[in-house]
């Protein structure tokens, strides 16, 4: 009779053991996306005030169409952190951004740097944030990180391109158009964003 | 063959049309679409619900185009049905189409579904043109209810119906212009485009270019307008080279006659004579607005023949009999289709219900073709409100039926007059054990 005893609480200590592990996985996990949305609402509220001391930079090296791509990336990233700061409220947070000076170098250094950050965003950072949100099951978060991931794989490419062509990138003269839904940027005009399917009257033209 | 042929078309459509959609959604930017997150689901398929839409009103103008290729294997009763059930489930993909598409939009601008929808119609391209296209659509289909269209004059009823094409033209900008499936597949738009091509131009040159060709060729006039009785008019109609005007005996025509007040509206008339080759005979009874004005056409009156169509003809009578039950003004192909049975050998028996004497139609044609062919002739008129009558009595029900067919082995039944004694016809004769392929009939009221 002890030993059913003893058996019946050890059962019910493993139940209540499990489930405590279990909803502390859960908020831990939850925890887990959040922190994320914070690390991207900080990444892209950093890289907008980057880009646009970039943007001057470029301006005042004369490189003209860098300077139109530096804009429209920062208008991209702005919007990318409004739309973190949305899914980070819809948690019962508030997004924190601590903006940090940025490290501005020649226009092509700049390049480089603004190439890496965006390689690294594009393969690691938001991959990584993409599979967390999915865990959680959280749709907001999971479709925002998407969102800006499909931006950054192209701002990478763009900036790739900008290094490979910097001398002829000083002629004033790109356009560069911003979904102001998605953020997603391009560098010729599309009858729809191909991200989140905006119509063209929604893009922001950037010179 | 044929008909499983055309199936296999239709078929094959929407597999293109599926097939474009979901790779288009799976192979989308944001990864895909019909596996991922639910706003990526919502406007999938609310985009699906579109496509479909689309497609369907396309079909709904080949059923009642009056295309050949389509009417003559299906017959336009078959048509004239999957019509107006296409019809009214059509609603549900084009409502499903607008609010799954404003939910996902507004999920993913983080915004209202009204705030969503205003900014469709403010700032979406072609999108306002949608919507009212949209709003005019259902409430054309709301109009054909039966509960409302018997309400309706007919020519009210028809210039509400053909407000769709101005529906068509509303709606068909934003599916290019903002349409994800088309603006990010070439491919796909340009199938599109040939799917309208198709439909429209099997419309323009059935409706328009075969009967103006027609008219062209023959010069159909007006050439006698005899009453039959208070309320009864034939037509005659006469014109060139009409021995290569091919018609069969029960089938019809869509008339539009070139006077003033008749030439922005065409009708379906059946053929009441025996084809001759030299001219026809239409037979109509004063039942609304357009036929009453009928006895005032003029001869000499252009008509345009739009037709002829039906497969409502001897062709379908493979039986060594045939019952033709006949109600009021449904006697007009009854009339010559038993001729032509007969004179194909048939027997031939007439069963023609009116509420009284004045009512019937053809009555000395009819008493004339009985003489003419005796012995395999019966005519039996059934009056139901006239004590006087000391013929058949009281409406047509199944012991009258029974009494008056006593072996319906052999016989082929064709039916005419008004849609509920058509189906109550029908429904008698299945319960006398008539195979439903034996039963023929054909509402054509458009």
């Amino acid at each position: 009779m002890k030993t059913i005893k003893m058996l019946g609480i050890l059962g019910m200590v493993t139940v209540l053991g499990i489930g405590l592990a279990t909803r502390l996985t859960a908020a831990e996990a939850a925890k887990g996306t959040l922190d994320n949305l914070q690390a991207a609402y900080n990444g892209e509220s950093n890289a907008k005030a980057r880009y646009d001391a970039f943007s001057a930079k470029a301006d005042a090296e004369g490189y003209k169409s860098v300077a139109a791509l530096f804009r429209a990336t920062s208008r991209s990233e702005s919007i990318h952190a409004a739309k973190h700061a949305v899914a980070i409220r819809k948690l019962g947070a508030e997004p924190k951004a601590v903006i940090e000076k940025s490290d501005v170098k020649s226009t092509k250094e700049n390049l480089e740097a603004a190439l890496k950050g965006e390689t690294y965003e594009k393969e690691s950072m938001y991959p990584d944030f993409i599979k967390q949100a999915e865990i959680d099951k959280n749709s907001g978060a999971v479709m925002s990180f998407k969102g800006a991931l499909a931006a950054e794989v192209e701002h990478a490419r763009l900036f790739a391109q900008a290094l490979k062509e910097l001398d002829s990138w000083k002629e004033a003269g790109k356009e560069f158009y911003v979904c102001t839904v998605c953020g997603f940027t391009m560098a010729k005009i599309m009858p729809k964003c191909p991200v989140c399917a905006s119509p063209k009257s929604k893009f922001d033209v950037i010179k | 063959m044929k008909k499983a042929g055309l199936l296999i078309l239709l078929a094959a459509q929407l597999v293109i049309i599926l097939a474009f959609w979901a790779w288009n959604h799976v192979n989308h930017t944001m990864g895909n679409q019909l596996a991922g997150e639910a706003v990526g689901q919502l406007l999938a398929y609310g985009r699906l619900a579109g496509l479909l839409a689309a497609f369907a009103i396309l079909l709904q103008l080949i059923l009642m185009g009056r295309v050949k290729w389509v009417e003559s294997v299906f017959g336009l009763d078959r048509l004239s049905r999957l019509h107006h059930i296409l019809g009214f489930s059509l609603v549900v993909l084009l409502v499903l189409h607008p609010v799954l598409v404003t939910i996902g939009h507004a999920k993913q601008a983080d915004t209202g579904i009204f705030a969503q929808f205003i900014d469709f119609c403010r700032n979406w391209e072609d999108v306002l043109a949608a919507a009212v296209g949209l709003g005019l659509m259902i409430f054309a289909i709301i109009a054909s209810i039966a509960i409302i269209r018997k309400h309706l004059r007919y020519e009210t009823w028809h210039i509400i119906h053909m407000t769709f094409y101005i529906s068509i033209a509303l709606a068909f900008g934003h599916q290019l212009a903002v349409g994800s499936d088309f603006t990010g597949n070439r491919y796909f738009a340009g199938y599109w485009y040939f799917l309208y091509i198709f439909t429209f131009g099997n419309l323009i040159y059935y409706r328009l270019i075969r009967p103006l060709w027609k008219f062209k060729k023959h010069r159909f006039v007006v050439s006698g307008i005899v009453p039959e009785s208070a309320d009864v008019t034939s037509v005659h109609i006469e014109g060139r080279e009409m021995a290569s005007f091919r018609i069969n005996a029960g089938q019809f025509m869509m008339l539009r006659f070139m006077t003033k007040g008749f030439r922005w509206q065409s009708h379906p008339f059946s053929m009441s004579c025996l084809p001759d080759g030299r001219h026809l005979r239409v037979t109509i009874k004063q039942l609304g607005d357009f036929t009453r004005q009928i006895p005032d056409i003029k001869p000499g009156t252009p008509v345009i023949i739009d037709g002829p169509h039906g497969a409502f003809t001897a062709r379908q009578c493979h039986s060594l009999s045939a019952v033709m039950i006949a109600g009021g003004i449904g006697i007009t192909p009854i009339r010559s289709l038993s001729e032509e049975l007969l004179n194909a050998g048939r027997n031939v028996h007439i069963i023609y219900s009116n509420r009284n004497r004045a009512s019937i139609v053809f009555r000395k044609e009819l008493d004339e073709l009985a003489a003419a062919f005796a012995g395999r002739l019966k005519l039996t008129h059934v009056i139901s409100e006239e004590p006087s009558w000391e013929g058949e009595h009281g409406r047509l029900d199944r012991d009258k039926i029974a009494r008056l067919v006593p072996d319906t082995s052999d016989c082929d039944f064709y039916l005419c007059g008004p849609p509920p004694m058509m189906m109550s016809m029908r429904s008698i004769l299945l319960k006398l054990g008539v195979r439903s392929g034996k039963i023929h009939f054909e509402r054509f009221s458009l």
